[in-house]
């Protein structure tokens, strides 16, 4: 018998992480995952950065509990930790038995131990469904081609008024039509899950920016490490991986420039090959990302709750809310819909 | 001998032989310069039943003993030896050797009975070729009517053959349809012998429970409570038009779905994961019962994914991590030299602790640093979701096929069930993919690892031991 000799690969580390501004000052790109179209690159404090207050901020996987839908368009959320605060994330749905499918128009703010009720919830569920037991998670999230219509009508009430955009939204996928996700999320869980299990979180990450086919669609930051490991497969299965799937299904190709093979000298070489591409290619991501987040976003003040502020943010296609502690931004969830854009952009080239 | 041809008969032996237009030839070819090799991987639970049916077309041909050939068929499941033996016909293979073979294998199965009451059409079918049609009808007469020619007859022709020869006697008689009545022919004969007499079902009474279930349900759908249900099925639509389908539901034997097992070094670091119990790899390990297997001399490098996504979720949780560990840590006992790149995971596997799957797959990375130890062939243990820049595996391979390394570099991924669709997360076209479902696949590595260091002529001492480490388990 042979003693086994093993040794850990460590990632390649970049010398110098390239730190980030504005919206997303104090934090860090990590390393860059992908599957198929989507693409994640990766945010965590930068060096040397107090983590702060980031810390008490509970995780809604372990403590977002919904307890009752009163009336359509109004459900009771709870805080089931005592002595943490908890940000439910934006447009974060249920599909569970005593919640008739409904999904949220808005970051929400609640206490330790809080139960707070909201009526400018959505129901996603225009007829009978079932329920998604395979995904084995608590939450879902809109999709990222609902998410702009859905945070534009935040404050609003009547249960019924997301029904027409998942309409459009499934037969954009050439799903059965009408105002019930469900019927677009069953025939693609299959293609959807993969992304969950593909786009790993790495260790210290509390947020991403999320690329489809080479163009940023969002970015997604938590407070903390235990609060991204619990949204992060949500975000990717059912937020960003859908626009994926579209993107795929018109055809879009991922960018990606290929390692030079030519005239190679040997392994060192290839291995010195590789990480310039990849330190490249990371590098143009967190390009795109430091300037969206330098952008001057008008923002809106929402709400201040337990000492949080919710803000509203909007640029041009952009669209979001951040949460902030003071001064520091605690999570923010900030989008665009790139496949509609993309759609524009094709009419645009045919017009000539 | 040539490498090559063991080397693509251990990759496509799940396949059916349809699946390539190149397996028969292999197989055919195969069983010419390594008979002994076929004869074993007529028993093995992995090679697809067709091309069983097909090694056994071969062995017929071949020198091989009839005792050995039937060891194996005994080993098969009653579906699959009727299926391999069918081949036979199909192929229309007959003369002496393929009846002998044929009917020692079935006539002498310890099962007969229950072959013959569960399978009767498929198993006559099988029996009138070996025997030829007029001999099975002289067979089915002699047997029908008792008289001392037609014992001697019986005797030479086919009860020979059987261990046991009145259990063979009575099966037999089943087949021919005696002990109950026949179905009626859909069309009336053209030539109408009115001094025929049919034998009466009442002639016959069968020791075999097997066999008087079987005739009576043909009497009474009622009586076949507890059958499968293909049969019951079978014999509704023949004997029992009238009786609703969904009574055969009620009657059937409920199907029990076959449960997964895992190993139980799988079973310890799957435990482990969820609860933390193990030390190290080397104490999961010890809890390996398989068989002793050879030591292969070959320097190898295996590349071992613990990314976040080996935890996986639902029924699959920690199975790929589970089952990646343990393969290494068997594999480890049957290479003589092995290295182990790890990447991701929440420590380093040395010794102390089992890591936990954490972290991204830079599979690139690791496969480059295992080729630069310059091993004889490399092992990427994964679940296929190479996420750091998907497709810079198939990239440094293509660089290292630039540079003239030949290395063999092969994907292995734990799966739960065969089907389970891996187009998507593969990772190089270059590179073949070997599904492991279970532990004692670990015999499958080892042996490919040891045709890895063979030249293109086989050494002839080294295929005894690649069928030993295939076919052990």
């Amino acid at each position: 018998m042979t003693r086994l000799k093993s040794q850990l690969v460590m990632n390649d580390v970049q010398a110098a992480p390239r730190q980030f501004r504005g919206l997303l000052a104090g934090l860090e790109a990590g390393p860059v995952v992908s599957w198929g179209l989507l693409e994640a690159v990766s945010f965590r404090l930068a060096a040397g950065t107090d983590a702060g207050s980031r810390e008490r901020f509970a995780s809604p996987e372990q403590h977002l509990e919904l307890v009752e839908v009163p009336t359509y368009g109004t459900v009771v959320f709870r805080n089931t930790s005592q002595v943490s605060p908890l940000i439910a994330p934006m447009h974060v749905g249920f599909f569970q038995p005593g919640a008739q499918n409904h999904a949220t128009s808005r970051a929400l703010v609640l206490g330790a131990g809080e139960a707070l009720q909201t009526t400018d919830c959505f129901c996603v569920q225009a007829a009978q469904g079932g329920l998604l037991q395979e995904s084995q998670q608590r939450f879902l999230m809109l999709p990222l081609g609902l998410r702009h219509q859905a945070l534009s009508r935040r404050h609003n009430e009547g249960y019924s008024r997301l029904w027409n955009e998942i309409d459009s939204y499934t037969r954009h996928h050439g799903v059965a039509t009408g105002g019930h996700l469900e019927r677009f999320l069953r025939p693609n869980f299959g293609r959807l899950l993969p992304l969950r299990h593909a786009l790993e979180s790495v260790p210290g990450q509390i947020g991403a920016a999320w690329f489809i086919a080479g163009r940023l669609a969002g970015i997604e930051v938590a407070p903390n490490e235990p609060y991204w490991q619990g949204v992060a497969p949500v975000l990717a299965m059912y937020c960003y991986g859908p626009a994926a799937l579209l993107a795929e299904q018109r055809g879009q190709q991922r960018v990606s420039e290929p390692l030079d093979l030519e005239d190679l000298r040997d392994l060192e070489d290839l291995a010195d090959r590789l990480r310039d591409v990849r330190d490249r290619e990371a590098a143009s991501r967190a390009d795109i990302v430091d300037e969206l987040a330098t952008l001057f976003f008008d923002q809106q003040v929402e709400e201040n709750r337990h000492g949080l502020r919710v803000t509203t943010l909007g640029y041009g296609p952009w669209s979001g809310q951040v949460v902030r502690d003071n001064r520091q931004i605690v999570y923010a969830s900030v989008f665009r819909d790139v496949a509609a854009e993309s759609g524009r952009d094709k009419m645009d080239v045919a017009r000539g | 001998m040539k490498t090559a041809s063991v080397r693509a008969f251990i990759e496509s032996r799940r396949q059916p032989l349809s699946a390539s237009v190149e397996t028969a030839a292999r197989l055919e070819l195969l069983c010419q310069t390594a008979p002994e090799f076929c004869v074993t991987a007529l028993g093995d639970v992995r090679t697809h039943v067709s091309q069983k049916a097909h090694l056994l077309a071969g062995l017929v041909r071949s020198a091989v003993e009839r005792r050995q050939i039937v060891e194996q068929l005994n080993r098969l499941s009653d579906d699959e030896l009727l299926h391999v033996l069918d081949g036979l016909r199909l192929r229309r293979l007959n003369g002496r050797r393929v009846r002998e073979l044929g009917l020692t294998a079935l006539a002498g199965h310890p099962r007969l009975a229950e072959l013959a009451a569960g399978h009767r059409l498929r198993a006559v079918r099988i029996v009138k070729h070996l025997l030829g049609e007029r001999t099975w009808s002289s067979v089915r007469r002699f047997l029908a009517v008792s008289s001392p020619e037609g014992d001697r007859f019986l005797q030479t022709r086919l009860l020979r053959f059987a261990t046991d020869v009145d259990s063979a006697r009575e099966a037999f008689c089943f087949l021919a349809g005696l002990g109950f009545a026949q179905p009626e022919p859909s069309r009336s004969a053209w030539l109408v012998v009115p001094w025929r007499k049919k034998s009466g079902p009442e002639q016959f009474r069968f020791n075999s429970l097997a066999l008087r279930q079987s005739a009576a349900a043909r009497h009474d759908l009622a009586a076949g409570r507890g059958m499968p249900g293909e049969l019951l099925t079978g014999l509704r639509g023949t004997y029992h038009r009238d009786v609703p389908a969904r009574n055969v539901r009620e009657l059937a034997a409920p199907v029990t779905r076959r449960l997964r097992a895992d190993g139980p070094v799988t079973s310890a670091l799957k435990a482990a994961l969820q609860n933390s119990g193990l030390t190290s790899l080397e104490t999961a390990v010890a809890y390996g019962t398989g068989p002793q297997m050879p030591v292969v001399k070959v320097k190898a490098a295996v590349v071992l994914d613990l990314s976040g996504s080996a935890a996986s979720s639902g029924e699959r949780l920690y199975h790929p991590a589970a089952l990646g560990l343990a393969l290494v840590g068997l594999l480890e006992r049957l290479v003589s030299e092995l290295d182990v790149f790890q990447t991701g995971g929440s420590v380093q596997l040395n010794g102390r602790g089992i890591p936990r799957p954490a972290g991204s797959t830079d599979l690139a990375t690791a496969v480059l640093q295992a080729a630069r130890t310059a091993p004889e062939a490399i092992l990427v243990v994964t679940d296929g979701y190479e996420n750091h820049r998907q497709g810079d595996v198939a990239q440094v391979i293509a660089g290292m096929r630039r540079l003239g390394l030949t290395t063999l570099v092969e994907q292995v991924t734990p799966v739960i069930a065969a089907a389970e669709d891996l187009s998507r997360r593969q990772l190089s076209e270059e590179v073949p993919v070997v599904r492991v479902e279970h532990e004692t696949g670990v015999g499958e590595l080892a042996a490919r690892l040891l045709l890895a260091s063979q030249p293109e002529e086989l050494d002839a001492n080294v295929l005894p031991a690649v069928e030993r480490l295939l076919f052990a388990a």
